[in-house]
C-alpha cells in the first residue's frame, strides 16, 4: 500500500486521522492531562460537577476531577482493551478457521459446531459467569471475555477465504507437488488472508469498545481508580438532565474513537479491495 | 431443500447439549448459592441447608445435570428455584414480549436500513451519502443503553410523544422507542451493506446489459440490482434477528420492558439454575433456527446457491 | 330591632348555616387507581418467604397480623383487639376480633395463627417466632408444633416465650407473622407466593413479572373498605426511568435518584414535591475482624475511621440528604445516643494511630480490598474513601460482586473490609445490637464482621431479658459505646429516604419504620387521592 493508495480513499485517510488522534492522545496522556485523573481535590464540594469553563475545560465529575484529563486516560484502557482482545482472539480465530478450512470435512464439522455453540451464547451470561467464577471484577475479565466470543467472527471469515483459496490454481499446483501443509499455509494462505483479515479484526475493536462500555454499564469492568470511558458513561447517566457534561464528552469520545476505527476498517476495504480480487 | 433443512436440524443437538453443559458449568464453578441469595442479609445455617436439601441442590453436580437432562427429553424445563413455578410457564410469559421487540427492531433496521442504503447508492459520491453513511456509522457507534436514555430524554420527557417506559397495554406505542434503540445498530449495519451490495451490482455485467436493452433505470434497479444485492442484506437481518433476541437484556432494562433478556440477567443473578438453562436453550434454539431460516430463504433467492 | 338589621343577622345565621353544611377542605375521597413503582421484581409475595422489602412492601397491603405499628412505631390492636401479658413478661394472651374475614370469605380464627406462625418457623425468617417456647425445634425440623402456641378458643390465643423478650409485640407486626389460610396455602402450595391471598385492605389480583403487579380494595376488611379502589405496583428497574415516568406524571409518587436531589430541590414545582424522611439504617464498611490487617489491631479500624470524611459522603455523594453517622443506632431509634462523638474527620489523628497501629505512613501495610455489591451508589463511596486512604498513604483497591457472590464472600470471611447497610426490622436497639455483634450471631445470621465480646455478649444477654424501660435501653446504650470504641466498623451515614410525592397524595404515613426504601411500608389502606 503506497502513499497514493491510501489518499485515495478518504474514508481511510479520515480513519487513520481520527485514530490517529485518539491514539496519540491516549499514549500521551501522562504530558497531555492538564490535571491529575485520580487524585480527589480537598475541598470536594465546590470542586464537584463544575461545568466546563477553564480551567477545567470539559468540566468535573462527580469526585471534582477533571474529565479532560479522565478521557485522555480514559482512551488508553479502550484502545488497550479493544486491540489486545482482538489480536488474541484473532490468534484463535485464525488457528480455527485455517484448521478447519484446510482438512475440511469431520474437522471442518467439529469446530463449526463449536463456533455455533459459542455465537448462540449469550454474551451477558458469560459476562456475569466469568465474574462471579473469579470472584472479582475487572479489565481482565472484561478481555477474557471479549476474546472467547470474539474469536468466532474472524475464524469464519478465515475459513470462508481458506476454502475459497484451497481450489485456487496456484494452490493445487503447490500440493500436486508435495509442498508441505506448514510451508502452504505459511507462503501461499497467510498472505492472501491478510486483507479480508485485517477488516475484520479492524471492525472487531470498534465491537470491543463498545462492548466494554456495556460491560462497564453493569459494573463488570474496570475497577476505581481505573479509568475507562464505559465506566464514565455508565458514571454520568445518573446526572444526565443535571450535568450532563459528565455522560456526554466521554460518550463523544466513545462514539468518535469507534466512528474512527470503524472508517479505518471500510477504508482498509476500499483499498484492499483489488488486490482481493485480483490474488497473487 | 429437505436435506437441508434435516441436516441442520440434526446438526442443531450437539450445539444445544454443548451450550447447556457450558451453562450449567459456568452457572455451577461461579460463585454464590441460589438459596443464601434469597435470605437477605441474615441467613440462618440450618435453614439454608434446608432449602437447599428442598431444592436437590445438595447432590453432586454430575447428578444435577443427569436428572435436568432427563427432565428435558420429556420436555420439561424444571421448577425455578426463586418463583417455584414451572420454567416452561415462565419463559412462555415472558418470550412474547422479546420477541416483539426483536421484530419490531428487525423492521425498522430493514426498511430504515435499505431506505438509507439505496438512497444512499443512487447519490454516491455526494453530500446525501456522506450524512447517511456517517449516520449508519454513528448508529453502528453508539452503545445501546445510551441511545435508549437520550430517545427517553428528548421524545417521552421533553416531546412527550412517546410513554417513558414499559410494556404498557401491548399497544404500538410502547414498542417505539425500544425498539429504535435496539435496531439502531443493525440499521447502520443494513445500510451500509446495502449501499455496498448495490454499489458493486450497478457495476457489474448484467446491469450494464440489460441498461444496454432499453429498460429505463428504475426497472432496472428494481429488476436486478435490489434482488441480488437483497442477499447479504437478508442473511444480516436473519442473524440480526437471532441476535437481538440476546442482545435484548440492556434496552430491556433501560426500558422496564418485560422481557427475556432481562429475566435472564436477574436469574443469573440469582442463580436460579433452572431458569437460566431454559432462556439460555430458547436463546440457541431461535439462533440455529434464524440461521436455517436465513440458508433457506437464500437458497430460494439465488438457485445457485441451493447445495 | 329595626328590620334592616334583624335581615342582617338573619343573613349571618344562614350563611353560618351554610357552612356548616359545607365539607371541610380535606374530606377523605373515595376512589381512584394509585400509580406506585418497585425497584425490581417482588421475589416472592408469600409472607413465610419475603426477606426483602421489595416484596414486604406489597404483602404489607395483603396480609394484616395480630398487631401493627403506628406512625409512632408502637405495637396496636390489629386483628388482635387487645391483649394480656403475663407479670413474668414470658405469657401473652391476644383476644381476636370477630368477624376478620380472609379474602376468600372464611373468618379468621385464633387456629389460623397457630398454623401461620408455625409456618413462618419452616420459611425464610424463622428468627420471628423463634422467642417462642419450643419454637427451635420445629425450626430445626424435629417437630411439627410449637409447644409455647395454645389456641385457647377461636377467638383467643395464647402465646408463650422461652424468655422474656420486650420487643415481642414488634415481631408479631412482622410480616413473616401475617395471618394466612391454611386451605389457600396448602392447596397452591409454593405457588402461594405467586397468589397471595391475606386477610388485608387490598386483595391480590394479578402479576406480570417484571411488568406489574395489581391489587384491588377489599370491601369486606375489618376496618372497612379502603379508600382506593386499586394499587398498581409498576416495576421499574432503573431509577432514571422511574424518576422520568413521575415527572411525566404516570406515578402518585417516587423515590429520587441519586443527582436529582438538589436539582429536585431547587425547581420550583418538584421542590414542593420533595420529602426527606429519616430511616432506620446505618450504612457501614465492616472490617472483617478475623482477617488481617485490621485483626487485632483497634487503632488501625481507629485510624481508617477518622481518614473518612464522612461529612464529604454524605454533602457531595449524597447530595446533603442524609446524616454522617457517629455510631450503630440511627437517630429515631429508641435508645440512640445523641451524645456519641463516633469518629469525625480527623487527618492528623488518623495519621498518628495509624503509625501507632504500626503503619508510619501506611509503610508496610498490605494490600487491603474493599469488597462491596454492584451499584454505582457504593461505587462512588468507595472511589472516594479510596482516594481519601490513599492521602495517608494506605492504598486500598475496590472490588464489586453481584450480590448472590458477594453474600457468600462474605458469610465465609473470605473479605477484608466489606459494605453493608442494615434496616431495622422492628424499631428496637436488639434488632441493630444483638443481631449484629453477638457472638452467637457470627457470620450469616448477620454480625458479618464477626466481632466478639464477652462484655459486650454479658450486656446484651442481661437487656434481652429486661422489661422494656429505660434500664434496658441503658444497657444497650453502654454497649453500643464499648463498640464503637471497638471500631469494627467505619459508619458512614444514617439512612433518610428521599421521595417525591404528587400532592394529591394524602394520607400516605410517614415514620421512621414506614418510609424504607421502596417508599411503601406505610399501610395504603389510610391513602387517598384528592383528584
Amino acid at each position: 500500500m503506497t502513499l497514493p493508495h491510501v489518499v485515495r480513499s478518504r474514508t481511510l485517510l479520515a480513519g487513520l486521522v481520527l485514530v490517529g488522534t485518539f491514539t496519540a492522545g491516549a499514549a500521551l496522556a501522562p504530558v497531555l492531562a492538564p490535571f491529575d485523573p485520580y487524585s480527589v481535590p480537598e475541598r470536594l464540594e465546590a470542586a464537584s460537577l463544575r461545568p466546563p469553563r477553564a480551567p477545567f475545560h470539559l468540566g468535573t465529575d462527580l469526585l471534582g476531577r477533571d474529565l479532560l484529563s479522565r478521557i485522555l486516560y480514559g482512551g488508553r484502557v479502550s484502545l488497550v482493551v479493544g486491540v489486545g482482545a482482538e489480536l488474541a482472539a484473532a490468534f484463535v480465530g485464525i488457528l480455527v478457521g485455517l484448521v478447519a478450512g484446510y482438512y475440511g470435512g469431520r474437522v471442518d464439522g467439529l469446530l463449526m459446531r463449536l463456533t455455533d455453540v459459542v455465537m448462540a451464547f449469550p454474551a451477558l451470561v458469560l459476562g456475569i459467569g466469568i465474574v462471579a467464577v473469579f470472584q472479582a471484577p475487572g479489565l481482565d475479565k472484561v478481555v477474557l471475555v471479549l476474546v472467547l466470543l470474539g474469536w468466532t467472527t474472524i475464524a469464519r471469515v478465515v475459513r470462508g477465504e481458506v476454502l475459497a483459496l484451497k481450489e485456487r490454481d496456484f494452490v493445487v499446483a503447490a500440493r500436486a507437488l508435495g509442498v508441505r501443509d506448514a510451508a502452504l499455509v505459511r507462503r501461499y494462505l497467510l498472505p492472501n488472508l491478510m486483507a479480508p483479515l485485517l477488516v475484520a479484526a479492524t471492525i472487531g475493536v470498534a465491537g470491543n469498545i463498545v462492548a466494554e462500555a456495556g460491560l462497564s454499564f453493569l459494573g463488570l469492568g474496570a475497577q476505581p481508580p481505573t479509568i475507562s470511558w464505559g465506566a464514565m458513561l455508565a458514571e454520568g447517566q445518573a446526572f444526565l438532565t443535571t450535568s450532563p457534561w459528565v455522560a456526554v464528552f466521554p460518550g463523544v469520545a466513545l462514539m468518535l474513537a469507534v466512528l474512527g476505527v470503524n472508517l479505518l476498517g471500510d477504508g482498509l476495504r476500499d483499498v484492499l479491495d483489488p488486490r482481493l480480487r485480483g490474488g497473487r | 431443500m429437505l436435506a437441508l433443512v434435516a441436516r441442520r436440524l440434526v446438526v442443531l443437538l450437539p450445539v444445544l447439549f454443548g451450550i447447556s453443559l457450558l451453562v450449567f458449568v459456568l452457572t455451577a464453578v461461579s460463585l454464590g448459592d441460589p438459596v443464601r441469595a434469597a435470605m437477605g442479609q441474615r441467613g440462618e445455617p440450618a435453614v439454608i441447608a434446608q432449602i437447599r436439601r428442598d431444592y436437590g441442590l445438595d447432590e453432586p453436580l454430575w447428578a444435577q445435570y443427569t436428572r435436568w437432562m432427563g427432565r428435558l427429553l420429556h420436555a420439561d424445563l424444571g421448577r425455578s428455584y426463586h418463583q417455584q413455578r414451572p420454567v416452561s410457564e415462565i419463559v412462555a410469559e415472558r418470550f412474547p414480549a422479546t420477541f416483539r421487540l426483536a421484530l419490531a427492531a428487525t423492521a425498522i433496521a430493514l426498511v430504515l436500513g435499505l431506505a438509507a442504503g439505496t438512497l444512499a447508492a443512487v447519490r454516491h459520491g455526494g453530500a446525501t451519502d456522506l450524512l447517511l453513511m456517517t449516520g449508519a456509522l454513528l448508529g453502528i457507534s453508539t452503545p445501546v443503553f445510551w441511545l435508549g436514555l437520550m430517545l427517553i430524554l428528548v421524545f417521552a420527557v421533553w416531546l412527550g410523544w412517546f410513554p417513558v417506559s414499559g410494556y404498557g397495554d401491548g399497544s404500538w406505542r410502547h414498542l417505539v422507542l425500544p425498539s429504535l434503540a435496539l435496531g439502531a445498530l443493525h440499521t447502520g449495519v443494513i445500510a451500509r451493506m446495502a449501499r455496498a451490495s448495490l454499489l458493486e451490482v450497478i457495476r457489474q455485467d448484467y446491469v450494464r446489459a440489460a441498461r444496454a436493452k432499453g429498460l429505463s433505470e428504475t426497472v432496472v434497479f428494481l429488476k436486478h440490482a435490489l434482488r441480488n444485492a437483497l442477499l447479504p442484506v437478508i442473511t444480516v437481518a436473519g442473524i440480526g434477528l437471532a441476535d437481538l433476541l440476546v442482545g435484548a437484556p440492556l434496552t430491556e432494562t433501560v426500558f422496564a420492558w418485560p422481557g427475556l433478556g432481562r429475566m435472564l440477567i436477574t436469574a443469573v443473578g440469582q442463580r436460579d439454575l433452572p431458569v437460566v438453562m431454559g432462556a439460555v436453550l430458547l436463546f440457541a434454539l431461535v439462533y440455529v433456527v434464524g440461521n436455517l431460516l436465513v440458508d433457506l430463504a437464500y437458497g430460494l433467492a439465488d438457485p445457485r446457491l441451493r447445495t | 330591632m329595626k328590620p334592616t338589621r334583624a335581615l342582617v343577622f338573619l343573613a349571618l345565621a344562614v350563611l353560618a348555616g351554610l357552612q356548616a353544611l359545607v365539607p371541610p377542605a380535606d374530606a377523605q375521597k373515595r376512589g381512584g387507581t394509585y400509580r406506585a413503582v418497585l425497584g425490581a421484581d417482588p421475589p416472592t409475595l408469600d409472607p413465610a418467604q419475603a426477606t426483602d422489602t421489595t416484596s414486604s412492601a406489597v404483602l404489607r397491603q395483603i396480609f394484616d397480623g395480630l398487631v401493627e405499628l403506628d406512625e409512632k412505631m408502637q405495637p396496636v390492636a390489629s386483628i388482635a383487639e387487645k391483649w394480656h401479658v403475663s407479670p413474668d413478661q414470658r405469657v401473652y394472651t391476644f383476644t381476636l376480633r370477630r368477624g376478620v374475614r380472609f379474602q376468600n370469605g372464611r373468618e379468621v380464627k385464633a387456629g389460623d395463627f397457630k398454623y401461620t406462625l408455625e409456618r413462618a418457623a419452616r420459611g425464610k425468617k424463622p428468627w420471628v417466632v423463634e422467642k417462642l417456647a419450643g419454637a427451635g425445634e420445629v425450626i430445626k425440623g424435629q417437630v411439627r408444633e410449637i409447644r409455647g402456641i395454645r389456641v385457647v378458643d377461636d377467638q383467643t390465643l395464647e402465646l408463650t416465650l422461652e424468655r422474656p423478650f420486650a420487643p415481642f409485640l414488634m415481631l408479631m407486626a412482622y410480616d413473616a407473622a401475617f395471618v394466612v389460610p391454611r386451605e389457600e396455602a396448602e392447596r397452591l402450595g409454593p405457588e402461594f407466593g405467586s397468589k397471595p391471598v391475606g386477610t388485608g385492605a387490598f386483595r391480590f389480583v394479578s402479576w406480570r413479572h417484571d411488568d406489574q403487579v395489581v391489587l384491588e380494595a377489599f370491601k369486606d376488611h375489618f376496618r372497612g373498605a379502603p379508600h382506593l379502589d386499586r394499587i398498581v405496583y409498576r416495576i421499574i428497574n432503573d431509577d432514571n426511568t422511574r424518576f422520568q415516568e413521575y415527572r411525566a406524571g404516570n406515578l402518585e409518587h417516587v423515590d429520587v435518584p441519586s443527582g436529582q436531589f438538589r436539582a429536585a430541590q431547587k425547581d420550583p414545582v418538584l421542590s414542593r414535591e420533595l420529602f426527606v424522611y429519616p430511616m432506620l439504617g446505618t450504612y457501614s464498611l465492616r472490617f472483617t475482624l478475623t482477617q488481617p490487617p485490621f485483626k487485632d489491631n483497634k487503632k488501625l479500624r481507629q485510624a481508617v475511621n477518622h481518614a473518612i470524611d464522612k461529612e464529604a459522603i454524605a454533602n457531595v455523594i449524597l447530595e446533603g440528604s442524609v446524616v454522617p453517622a457517629r455510631g450503630v443506632l440511627p437517630p429515631g431509634m429508641p435508645g440512640h445516643n445523641p451524645e456519641l462523638v463516633g469518629y469525625p474527620h480527623d487527618r492528623q489523628k488518623a495519621r498518628r494511630l495509624l503509625a501507632e497501629a504500626g503503619y508510619p505512613d501506611g509503610k508496610g501495610l498490605p494490600p487491603i480490598t474493599l469488597h462491596y455489591n454492584t451499584s454505582a451508589l457504593h461505587k462512588r463511596i468507595g472511589e472516594l474513601v479510596q482516594a481519601q486512604l490513599r492521602e495517608l498513604g494506605i492504598a486500598v483497591q475496590l472490588a464489586s460482586l453481584d450480590w448472590a457472590a458477594y453474600i457468600k464472600l462474605v458469610d465465609d470471611g473470605g473479605t477484608q473490609w466489606h459494605r453493608l447497610g442494615w434496616l431495622a426490622d422492628y424499631p428496637d436497639p436488639e434488632n441493630f445490637l444483638t443481631v449484629l455483634f453477638h457472638t452467637r450471631n457470627v457470620g450469616p445470621p448477620g454480625n458479618s464482621s464477626r466481632f466478639s465480646s464477652p462484655e459486650v455478649d454479658r450486656l446484651f444477654d442481661e437487656a434481652d431479658r429486661m422489661p422494656a424501660g429505660p434500664a434496658r435501653l441503658a444497657k444497650y446504650r453502654e454497649a453500643e459505646k464499648l463498640i464503637v470504641e471497638e471500631a469494627p466498623w467505619v459508619f458512614v451515614y444514617w439512612y433518610t429516604s428521599r421521595l417525591l410525592q404528587k400532592p394529591s397524595v394524602k394520607g400516605l404515613e410517614r415514620s421512621a419504620m414506614s418510609s424504607a426504601p421502596e417508599m411503601h411500608m406505610a399501610p395504603m389502606r389510610k391513602v387517598w387521592l384528592d383528584r
